[in-house]
């Protein structure tokens, strides 16, 4: 969608042109803000996150500025709000220590030395899931990476919670034996 | 999988092909953002220095400022309860005023002319009178009620005789608890029949602030058919309420009664100036330092910004918990949580309610309130604050007043 385009759909019908954006935008913007606080807030508050993220975007475009990249400019805006709430959350929870696993994760983050190796291994083990191919791919991931249960899957995918189950399985110990080929498991 | 967190650009568009959107929370994330999206845009023309882009700029009016001093998650409630001026002007707490207690002389310039007059009758009033001789002179009022208020005063003074000389760290939790209490009672004592008056327009005021020397163009559009221009200069309209509470009349008389458990930044905090010499629908020029406030003296009566808000009795309300914050020697937060609310006619029917206050030792060795605040929510707000590390609604007050400390 470009800045004209929605224009046009905004002169037309706001809440037409919200619900455009938001369709076209809104897996980009979830997997921001969930890739950014996943561990460290509940999946309320993530959604909570990416509502923020579009009322934002529709409060800046109905001010009746369309210039720039507007996926690149959503993205920007859902980096920055994962990024206050998961301060807002840190500073709310009373038990945060280093040891938590969001610190943890948040203190990698920062080291940038660890940086490029990280981003390496990361790109390793998502091109080794997507290689599994559908379903198990998304399997892996829902499973693994978005905290769902085999019922939660089975409904996203339309398969039953026992094909579920039964394939995650599989697929896990594909994805471990390409792991420890590349090196990235130990013994 | 954490491996994947914090992922580059390359890495989120992967992530997002395989990811497998739920409609249903799809459904819900739009529903929530249209919603914040009609808040924010009510909000956008109460937020100063927001960055507005190819369309026309529009400014707050000055009054505003103090209504928006106010924490987002729960609903603070009255209006002068605000943490506004706790901080000075560079948004450091006012911890100079346990050096000087003295206020500083009022000067309010007043323009005497009603909205329907064309011609100005400009006149000067200058009000010199001091914290400390208002008090004086509250004192040479003898009246029933401030007498059972000072018997109050005493016996609450001898329930903390072991408490006193003690700064926070010397106290027990149990201690602070109950000095809070304490405290907490007396103010909402006294608030309850604060509020009880029924309030009608023949008991209101109004005053046209000063908002803007510049003219009215520029002021956002849904307070610009309010406001008003005169002699050049743009005012807006300000509504206060008369008081009816047994216990004082006068300022000068409410000062007193709350110098019982109030410290005398919180009293200059929300107690104002006479604007008697401005006269209902009259316009009143002032700076800053010389804000009218929570309350103000019409006529010989008390008036005040609040209305239709009715406190229930403190003792009806349980307490589900309640912590201690101490910053320094001599001050020390206390936050505590209760399941119900203290105002009966709160709109929406929140009814949980968390209470923030901090305290100041005085000279004397007693605690008196230095801020209060006081918030509204749902129950259900109640587990997500539980066991905060910061006093809720104070918390930027509270950072401010580590800081100072360390």
């Amino acid at each position: 969608m470009t800045g004209s385009e929605y224009s046009s759909m905004l002169s037309a019908s706001p809440e037409m042109a919200h619900k455009a954006l938001f369709d076209e935008y809104f897996g980009y913007a979830y997997t921001i803000v969930h890739n950014r606080l996943r561990g460290s807030a509940s999946a309320e508050d993530i959604e909570e996150c990416v509502s923020d993220v579009f009322a934002d975007v529709f409060l800046k475009y109905e001010r009746g500025d369309f210039s720039g990249d507007m996926k690149g400019y959503i993205g920007t805006v859902a980096k920055r709000r994962a990024v206050d709430r998961y301060r807002q959350l840190k500073r709310q929870a009373a038990s945060v220590s280093l040891e938590d696993d969001a610190a943890a994760g948040l203190r990698a983050a920062t080291d940038i030395t660890r940086e490029s190796e990280k981003r390496e291994l990361s790109r390793i083990l998502l091109d080794r899931i997507l290689s599994l191919g559908e379903p198990d791919s998304t399997i892996i991931m829902q499973k693994y990476y978005y905290n769902k249960n085999s019922r939660q899957i089975g409904t996203l995918i339309g398969m039953k919670a026992s094909a579920v189950r039964m394939r995650c399985s599989r697929a896990a110990e594909k994805l471990k034996t390409m792991l420890a080929a590349d090196g990235l498991l130990g013994e | 999988m954490d491996l994947l967190d914090n992922a580059d650009d390359e890495m989120l568009e992967k992530l997002e092909s395989l990811q497998n959107v739920d409609e249903d929370m799809k459904r819900r994330v739009f529903s929530m953002s249209e919603k914040k999206y009609e808040k924010l845009k009510d909000e956008r023309y109460f937020t100063e220095n927001d960055p507005v882009e190819g369309v026309e700029t529009y400014r707050r009016p000055h009054w505003l400022s103090r209504a928006m001093a106010a924490a987002a998650a729960l609903v603070l409630v009255g209006g002068g309860l605000g943490v506004y001026k706790l901080l000075d002007r560079n948004g450091r707490p006012d911890m100079q005023s346990e050096v000087s207690e003295e206020r500083p002389p009022v000067t309010v310039q007043v323009s005497t002319q009603t909205t329907t007059e064309t011609t100005t009758e400009a006149a000067e009033m200058t009000t010199t009178e001091t914290a400390a001789e208002a008090v004086q002179s509250a004192t040479e009022v003898t009246t029933q009620a401030s007498e059972d208020h000072t018997a109050e005063k005493d016996e609450n003074e001898q329930k903390n005789e072991n408490t006193d000389q003690a700064s926070p760290d010397q106290l027990t939790e149990e201690e602070r608890h109950q000095i809070y209490n304490d405290l907490f009672g007396q103010y909402m004592t006294l608030d309850q029949k604060k509020h009880t008056a029924l309030r009608s327009g023949e008991e209101m005021i109004t005053i046209y602030m000063l908002d803007s020397e510049q003219s009215s163009a520029g002021i956002y559009p849904e307070y610009a058919d309010k406001a008003v221009e005169h002699d050049g200069k743009v005012y807006m309209p300000i509504n206060y309420y008369k008081i009816d509470n047994p216990e004082f009349t006068t300022l000068a008389e409410m000062r007193q009664v709350y110098s019982a458990f109030a410290d005398q930044h919180y009293i200059d905090k929300v107690m104002g100036a006479d604007v008697t010499g401005c006269g209902n629908n009259g316009f009143l020029d002032v700076v800053e330092a010389n804000y009218p406030d929570q309350f103000v003296e019409y006529e010989g009566q008390v008036y005040s910004l609040d209305n239709e808000i009715a406190a229930l009795h403190l003792e009806d309300i349980p307490e589900l918990d309640g912590k201690s914050f101490p910053v320094s020697s001599n001050y020390f937060f206390w936050e505590s949580n209760y399941d119900g609310k203290f105002f009966e006619d709160w709109q929406g029917g929140y009814g949980f309610t968390t209470v923030d206050m901090v305290l100041r030792r005085q000279d004397d060795g007693s605690w008196k309130i230095y801020d209060l605040l006081m918030g509204q929510s749902d129950k259900a707000y109640y587990s997500a604050i539980a066991g905060n590390e910061v006093p809720t609604l104070m918390a930027n007050m509270y950072d401010s007043f580590q800081n100072l400390a360390n």
